[in-house]
């Protein structure tokens, strides 16, 4: 059984990325939330346009009925009272009657004027101002006046005097203290005595009423009408001020003869400017609705939607947890499983209830299941057989070499006995033989101690530990410390890390490679630089010296036992020790491997997981 | 015998009158009748007169002078063409509300029997007070002599487009004219006031010169002005302006009256404005220059009379309706001076001056003239 499989540890698993239940949570409330916001957005943009356009209609409805009223009001019924007071045969009885006359006549033109108050609530005071701008007679809701008063410097009264007979001129707006906003109007009259300018009636008027007409029009059960003058001054203001908003910030245009209407931040704006008599200046009559009456609907169907929305997102939120459980539920329970079956445990397999393709993918993997159960228990019976025939080689190998020592050193003892015993005494032939025979025994010594220290990788192992590979080669160095100097080798390394290994078996791998490269050196001494560099997780150890090299085809081979390249004669050995390197680094889970070639050197790597780093 | 013919020549127009007024002529002779505001004496009613008689000559409305002679002295003629009768309202001496009521009643009755076909209403009093009982009638109705504007009195709507059964000629007033003429005859005359009665025409006369006055258009400037039938203050005050101003206007004096409510002859009050007043006056009524006033620019009682006339024959011969038919002022007449009221005041006249037409005499100061109070 290989060792990684059982002693080492299964690398974690981890989460990569989300689980079932974020991604399906995430795209169903994702769905939801793009569809209910794109929803909501399309209703909102629809809603809004078709509430301002209603908006717009509305107010340019309550416009128009403003300018119905104004027209009929002020360009209809107002002349022409006016004008039927200046074409009293009464008044003209009077401008045409003698000094004498007149001042019995005046009474006639007062009771005039006053049925003329009595009949429109709008007028305040009329007047009449003779040729020269003086008032000549006066009434007003109190009655008769006699604090007449001298208009000839005034504009309206210069105006009157050039404008055409029954037209109209104006000033005004004019606001009292109290607020109360009237015009002064004139009508002028002409004497028929001479058929010029004779005077004219100047009548007060009062847009009391006309106020409260527009205080009585509402747009979404509210008042939003501004009446402003001609300097931007507010003469009449809606009386709940939440209801509008304020608009002279907005009102900078020119004299706007049609209606306007205008979107602003604040909401919607429509205005409109009317001469209310002829000759005087405008009146700016602004309906500011706020967005938030204009809007108001779609609030609370948006609060609605929102609240339908809401509902939606925690009902997707909970239906999505539960079918991403139901669906992953199996899911885990086979990762769970495979889990398991990495650790090697074959024995259950998952018991899910599902359906589609996850019953098949669970099928599936208890079958596979089974079936590697099934694989891996031939593995390892067939594992455990060859490791214990391994076993049993390397013991019999060990017991072997061990048992074969003991007579092998009693006929080496003996055939020396008889070479300095009886030399010369069996002839030339007999010393030679002899001398074949201490060889001999010499080499079978060797090959079995070789053979002691392959068998030993297996059998006389050590735990790894963290071993200073410095120190390791030091102590490799120092056995070989003889034929070094012998040689003249001159060994040099770079700075050599720590590892986890058995240190002795290190020793051995760098002494048979240090040997290596003292014994098959060319004609310079020796050259020996060890190396160390991390690649990938493991340590790569080189011993680079300046040897004969080896050829390329040979590179497998070398590291089978008992495998020589050279004969004894050219270089003593046993062909074993490459091997014993090769068995101690895949001990520890490494590797090794020459480069070379003839002539030009070797450089043989080997590689140790660097298992303290993890 | 000559009794007896007297009898019948007095008794023949006062049968003619009768006759004409029963109706009975010939049904296709033109039935015209004549409203006149003032009295037979007064000088402008002469003037208007004989403009109408001479366009009744032209368009044959009478045959012969003989005829025009006739009406002038009888109020009434038939020719071969029309029958024509004339009734006064004498509104200058019988001026109060009351006597023009009165007139105005008795001659509606009397024109309404006469049956006209065509009405001729000379001057404001009548062309108010009678032209009103006519109007929107089919009776078409010619006015002349109406102050200063046409449009006045509810007959006329539109100058150019009267709109009822009525049209006419109305006095433009060459004011200004006459105080130009005023200047050029004493250049160094700065200011000047009015006198008037009071009466509508006076009046009218006052306030129009006022107006202008105001425009700036005239070559004096007015201080004053009076208008007062009362010719004791009349006179009072004329006497108390002449040393203010530099000049007067005369616009119409013929309705004063004396302290006891009597009527003063119009050449009366021109005899002792002539004889107390020392300044250069202007008038634009001709008879008051015949009379003896300084200068003025004649404003044609002929004139009126005359196109009155053209217009009615336009009516009756022609077929022209009066709504449509645009009423007109005569143009100006003549720049007239009195060359005695020139001497009087020391006022030399040379060709330069552009006077058109002189009068040698000052009537009122004539012997046969009578007197003021």
């Amino acid at each position: 059984m290989p060792r990684s499989w059982r002693t080492r540890p299964l690398p974690r698993t981890e989460w990569t990325g989300r689980s079932l239940s974020v991604q399906l949570t995430t795209a169903f409330l994702g769905a939801v939330i793009v569809i209910s916001g794109l929803l909501t957005a399309v209703f909102y943009v629809f809603s809004v346009r078709a509430h301002m356009a209603q908006a717009n209609e509305r107010v340019l409805q309550q416009l128009t009925s403003i300018d119905q009223n104004i027209r009929q009001q002020f360009h209809e019924a107002l002349p022409r009272e006016l004008r039927v007071l200046a074409a009293s045969p009464v008044l003209d009885e009077y401008i045409m009657s003698s000094r004498l006359e007149k001042p019995i006549l005046s009474k006639s033109v007062e009771r005039l004027f006053l049925q003329a108050l009595t009949y429109s609530r709008s007028d305040e005071q009329i007047a009449f101002v003779n040729v020269l701008g003086q008032e000549e007679i006066k009434v007003d809701r109190l009655g008769r006046r006699h604090a007449y008063e001298d208009l000839r410097e005034t504009p309206l009264f210069r105006a009157v005097a050039e404008i055409p007979p029954f037209a109209l001129c104006a000033q005004g707006p004019i606001q009292k203290p109290d607020g109360a906003v009237s015009y002064t109007i004139a009508i002028p009259k002409i004497d028929g005595d001479i058929g010029k300018f004779g005077g004219a009636v100047v009548v007060r008027y009062s847009l009391s009423d006309f106020f409260e007409a527009l205080d009585r029009k509402r747009m979404y059960g509210e008042n939003s009408i501004w009446v402003l003058g001609p300097e931007g001054q507010v003469l009449k203001q809606p009386a709940n001020r939440s209801a509008t908003f304020d608009p002279r910030p907005y009102l900078r245009g020119p004299f706007h003869e049609k209606p306007l209407v205008a979107p602003v931040p604040a909401g919607l704006l429509a205005y409109q400017d009317w001469m209310l008599a002829p000759r005087s200046q405008p009146l700016r009559v602004a309906i500011s609705v706020p967005a938030d009456l204009v809007l108001h609907d779609v609030w609370e169907t948006l609060k609605f939607f929102l609240l339908v929305f809401l509902i939606a997102i925690i009902g997707t939120f909970l239906a999505a947890r539960s079918l991403a459980r139901y669906l992953s539920r199996p899911i885990v329970k086979l990762a769970r499983a495979a889990s398991r079956l990495a650790r090697g445990e074959f024995s259950s397999t998952v018991q899910v209830e599902a359906t589609g393709e996850v019953q098949l993918l669970v099928e599936t993997f208890n079958r596979m299941v089974e079936e590697l159960r099934k694989t891996t228990s031939a593995v390892h019976e067939r594992a455990a057989e060859l490791a214990r025939s391994n076993a049993e080689l390397e013991q019999f190998a060990y017991v072997a070499s061990h048992d074969l020592q003991e007579p092998l050193r009693v006929v080496g003892s003996f055939a020396q006995l008889l070479a300095k015993r009886y030399r010369g005494q069996f002839g030339k032939d007999g010393d030679e033989f002899i001398a074949f025979i201490v060889d001999g025994v010499a080499r079978m010594q060797q090959l079995i101690d070789d053979l002691l220290v392959y068998s030993r990788v297996g059998t006389r192992a050590k735990p790894l530990q963290p071993t200073q590979t410095s120190a390791v080669l030091e102590q490799a160095i120092a056995n070989l410390q003889v034929a070094i100097d012998e040689t003249g080798t001159v060994v040099t390394h770079d700075a050599l890390p720590a590892v986890l290994a058995d240190g002795s078996q290190l020793v051995q791998v760098f002494q048979n490679l240090l040997s290596n490269a003292i014994k098959f050196h060319g004609t310079e001494p020796p050259r020996v630089q060890v190396s160390a560099a991390r690649e990938d997780h493991a340590w790569v150890f080189g011993v680079r010296d300046n040897g004969i090299g080896i050829d390329p085809q040979q590179f497998e081979r070398i590291f089978a036992i008992f495998q020589r390249l050279h004969t004894s004669a050219e270089y003593p050995g046993t062909g074993i020790g490459l091997a014993v390197c090769k068995k101690i680094v895949e001990r520890h889970g490494g590797r090794i491997w020459v480069s070379s070639q003839p002539g030009t050197g070797a450089t043989f790597f080997f590689t140790v997981p660097d298992e303290l780093v993890r | 015998m000559r009794h007896r013919l007297m009898v019948i020549g007095g008794l023949a127009p006062i049968l003619a009158l009768a006759w004409v007024s029963m109706g009975s002529a010939d049904p296709s002779k033109v039935r015209i009748l004549v409203v006149s505001s003032y009295h037979r004496e007064y000088s402008w009613s002469q003037d208007t007169n004989a403009g109408l008689c001479d366009a009744m000559l032209k368009v044959g409305y009478f045959d012969s002078r003989d005829q025009a002679a006739e009406y002038t002295k009888h109020d009434a003629v038939e020719s071969s063409r029309a029958i024509v009768k004339k009734l006064w309202m004498d509104t200058k001496r019988k001026s109060s509300k009351s006597d023009m009521a009165d007139a105005a009643a008795r001659i509606t009755e009397q024109a309404k029997a006469f049956h006209p076909d065509l009405i001729l209403l000379g001057d404001d009093n009548a062309a108010n007070y009678i032209g009103n009982q006519f109007l929107d009638t089919a009776i078409p109705i010619v006015f002349w002599g109406v102050n200063n504007t046409p449009v006045k009195y509810g007959l006329v709507d539109d100058p150019d487009k009267p709109g009822h059964n009525v049209t006419g000629v109305y006095q433009s007033g060459y004011y200004k004219e006459s105080l130009d003429l005023l200047k050029v005859l004493a250049p160094g005359a700065k200011t000047f006031a009015i006198l008037s009665d009071d009466t509508e025409t006076g009046r009218s006369h006052l306030k129009a010169i006022e107006a202008l006055s105001r425009e700036g258009v005239l070559p004096l400037q007015l201080v004053d002005a009076v208008a007062t039938n009362d010719f004791t203050l009349w006179q009072q005050r004329a006497l108390e302006l002449q040393d203010k101003v530099d000049a007067f206007y005369i616009a119409q004096y013929a309705a004063l009256k004396d302290a006891e409510g009597r009527y003063v002859p119009a050449e009366a009050v021109a005899r002792w404005y002539l004889t107390h007043l020392r300044i250069p006056e202007a008038t634009d009524m001709v008879q008051f220059v015949k009379q003896g006033i300084l200068c003025g620019a004649d404003d044609s009682g002929y004139n009126q009379g005359y196109e009155a006339v053209m217009i009615a024959h336009d009516i009756v011969a022609n077929g022209a309706k009066p709504s449509t038919y645009p009423t007109r002022a005569p143009k100006r007449g003549h720049l007239m001076v009195n060359r005695e009221r020139a001497q009087m005041l020391g006022i030399t006249l040379t060709d330069q001056m552009g006077i058109e037409e002189y009068l040698d005499h000052a009537q009122v100061l004539e012997d046969s003239a009578p007197a003021a109070h």
